[in-house]
């Protein structure tokens, strides 16, 4: 009878230690935050979608879509993003927000579209948070072959200057495949303290440089379709040179 | 002595182990993706478990949601429809018909938004819809609710299905989302030819099914994706053969149901609607989000030569200007084959997703 009142009450008391909630508090570890921005403008001005600028030829355009992807962006052999998709409509000026330390990414390099490592693989093996599961990239995919669409710019266009809104001209730039990959580099910025252990780096895409790129200007009136396809590369590769230029630190 | 042994040991375990011993753990349930999709991200507030998804199959099938117990989800989501309703517009109890046609259930699990207009962010919301709509099964929730707690079994399921007791609304509409995330079709004649045209491994099965494609099949889906040809690809592309987006494709130049503009008010949006998957399109006529083509050879005319502008035409609609993509009679044709390729018949008669009662 003592032995088994004995018994008992270490039975018991394993099974009450057993059940209590036993996960450690771990202590948390700091991580400093890198964040950058990208805001969209037409030349001094912030830029919205579906809002009337004038291009240099006097046409009333307003974009309805701007995409694109940056891949493989590192400083010497330090990645700091594997791949960011920009999406004005759906997520605004936020582009990366990733962990790292501001000393080890004093200037960046990567390609502006989908690095040739990863543009042909199966787009449904990418963890579902990165911008190149299929769920993600939704419409940014052709096929395994060509690949990503590297960018996405759209606009609807009045190209008559007489006063009647008729936005009725279209204007669709799909870029991608590996041939037209840019590499893309950002330097002579820094990185700014927003909040403890957050730094940002402010970007800005100036849309009307994108038609407007020095001597290499897109009249949207007669060049306002590329698939990328055979016969488009010239465009293409305007187009895509030209956003890429339009990118620079703010 | 017997007696006090058996007091000490429920005292014990009571005390210890309090929240485990009132609920009753369900089950986790694996969801059987097919090797060439993407995983699908479950809420973290429904995970998938055994009991919920067979609590949601009964429940998909329950003539009780409804006001006077004669119409359930599968009335309108009919199996052998691939889960839509062959009529244009459904009737609800009351023999009041709506304005959209039924939508078809498959791979649900990845999609973004649901209905037409995209007016539900998650499958738990849109589900909390049919059951109190006044022209589908028109009865208060409450009322639903008590007639399932006066069923014995329904109380056992749902203490089943999440660890504790109580029916209600927001956990018939988690087991029924648990019953529909597992609806999923990929195993299609047109499975097998992304497989092979992207060298993914072919079980024994698909080489069967490999061999007997035509070649008029694989013509059509190269017209399918040529952006010469078909141009489908634009909008109904990829595994899911669609894309997560809203799109006016052509079909009206004034608009009586104004879709997406409705939901957000936004005048660029109207005429607008949920790009629906094209997966089982053979089994689920009528088409479109007024059931309007009773037929493929109808939806592919339409794209081809009966394209109608309006101001928020999609741009993508890139052939707008000729009418449409201009299909002679033999490409329309390999479209159409193609078109059935999309058939999955495992699907539509996988044991899992009948009437459990039947
Ligand atoms: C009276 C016919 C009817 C009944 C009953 C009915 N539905 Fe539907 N269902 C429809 C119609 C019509 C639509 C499209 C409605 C819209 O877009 O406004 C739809 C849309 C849906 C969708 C959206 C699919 C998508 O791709 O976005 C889901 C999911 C759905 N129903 C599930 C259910 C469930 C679950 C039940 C039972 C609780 C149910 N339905 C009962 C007719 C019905
Ligand atoms: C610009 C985007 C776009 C393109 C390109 C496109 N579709 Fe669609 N498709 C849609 C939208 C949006 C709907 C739903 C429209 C509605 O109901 O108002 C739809 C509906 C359909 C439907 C009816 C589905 C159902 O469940 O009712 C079929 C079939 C279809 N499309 C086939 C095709 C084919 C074949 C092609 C190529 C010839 C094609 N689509 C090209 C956007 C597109």
């Amino acid at each position: 009878m003592k032995n088994l009142l004995i018994l008992l009450s270490a039975a018991a008391l394993l099974i009450l230690s057993s059940c209590k909630d036993s996960t450690p508090t771990p202590t948390p570890v700091v991580v400093d935050q890198l964040k950058i921005s990208i805001q969209p403008t037409f030349g001094p001005m912030n830029l919205n979608l579906d809002q009337t600028y004038v291009t240099a030829e006097g046409y009333n355009l307003q974009y309805t879509d701007i995409r694109f992807y940056v891949t493989s962006l590192s400083y010497n052999s330090k990645e700091l993003c594997q791949a960011a998709l920009f999406d004005y409509r759906e997520n605004g000026t936020s582009f990366i927000t990733q962990p790292g330390k501001p000393a080890d990414f004093p200037s960046l390099n990567g390609f502006f579209g989908v690095d040739l490592a990863y543009n042909h693989d199966d787009p449904t093996v990418w963890p579902t948070t990165s911008p190149l599961n299929i769920i993600v990239a939704n419409d940014m995919h052709w096929d395994w072959n060509p690949g990503y669409i590297f960018l996405k710019v759209e606009a609807k266009v009045d190209t008559l200057n007489d006063g009647v809104d008729n936005f009725n001209h279209y204007v669709v730039f799909h870029v991608g495949g590996d041939n037209l990959l840019q590499s893309v580099e950002l330097s002579g910025y820094n990185w700014s303290q927003v909040s403890q252990g957050v730094f940002q780096l402010p970007l800005k895409l100036d849309m009307q440089k994108f038609l407007q790129n020095g001597a290499q200007t897109i009249d949207v009136k007669s060049e306002h379709s590329s698939h990328s396809m055979v016969g488009e590369e010239e465009l293409s590769s305007k187009v895509i040179q030209n956003l890429k230029d339009a990118l620079s630190p703010l | 002595m017997k007696y006090l042994f058996a007091i000490f040991c429920i005292v014990v375990i009571f005390i210890s182990c309090r929240k485990d011993v009132i609920g009753h753990i369900p089950t986790p349930y694996e969801l059987e993706i097919p090797s060439h999709f993407p995983s699908m991200v479950i809420p973290e507030n429904n995970p998938m478990t055994k009991e919920g998804v067979d609590l949601g199959r009964m429940l998909f099938y329950e003539e009780r949601l409804s006001g006077d117990n004669s119409m359930s989800c599968a009335s309108c989501h009919s199996p052998e429809n691939s889960f839509s309703d062959p009529n244009q517009f459904s009737t609800g109890i009351n023999g009041i018909q709506g304005n959209r046609n039924s939508m078809a259930l498959i791979n649900l699990g990845w999609q973004k938004f649901f209905f037409w207009d995209g007016r539900a962010k998650s499958l738990e919301d849109q589900i909390l819809e049919p059951v109190p709509n006044p022209i589908e099964m028109h009865q208060e929730w409450g009322d639903a609710v008590v007639k399932l707690e006066q069923d014995v079994e329904y109380r056992n399921m749902f203490f089943k299905a999440f660890g504790e007791k109580g029916i209600d609304s927001t956990k018939v509409s988690k087991a029924i989302a648990q019953f529909i995330r597992t609806m999923i079709s990929g195993s299609s004649k047109f499975d097998v030819m992304y497989k092979f045209e992207n060298s993914l491994p072919l079980n024994g099965n698909d080489q069967a099914i490999l061999s007997s494609i035509s070649p008029e099949e694989w013509a059509g889906y190269d017209l399918f994706k040529s952006l010469t040809g078909a141009d489908c690809l634009h909008c109904h592309s990829g595994i899911l053969m669609h894309i997560n987006k809203f799109s006016n494709n052509g079909l009206d130049a004034t608009f009586t149901d104004i879709g997406r503009g409705a939901i957000t008010g936004n005048p660029n949006e109207i005429g607008r609607f949920k790009i629906p998957t094209l997966r089982n399109i053979a089994l689920t006529a009528p088409y479109m989000h007024d059931g309007r083509f009773g037929t493929l050879d109808e939806v592919i005319e339409h794209y081809s030569s009966q394209l109608v502008s309006s101001p928020t035409i999609d741009p993508l609609m890139e052939h707008l200007s000729s009418g449409g993509v201009q299909l002679d009679s033999q490409e329309k044709d390999l479209l159409k084959k193609f078109l059935f390729t999309l058939t999955d018949y495992d699907f539509i008669s996988n044991p899992d997703f009948q009437d459990p009662n039947k």
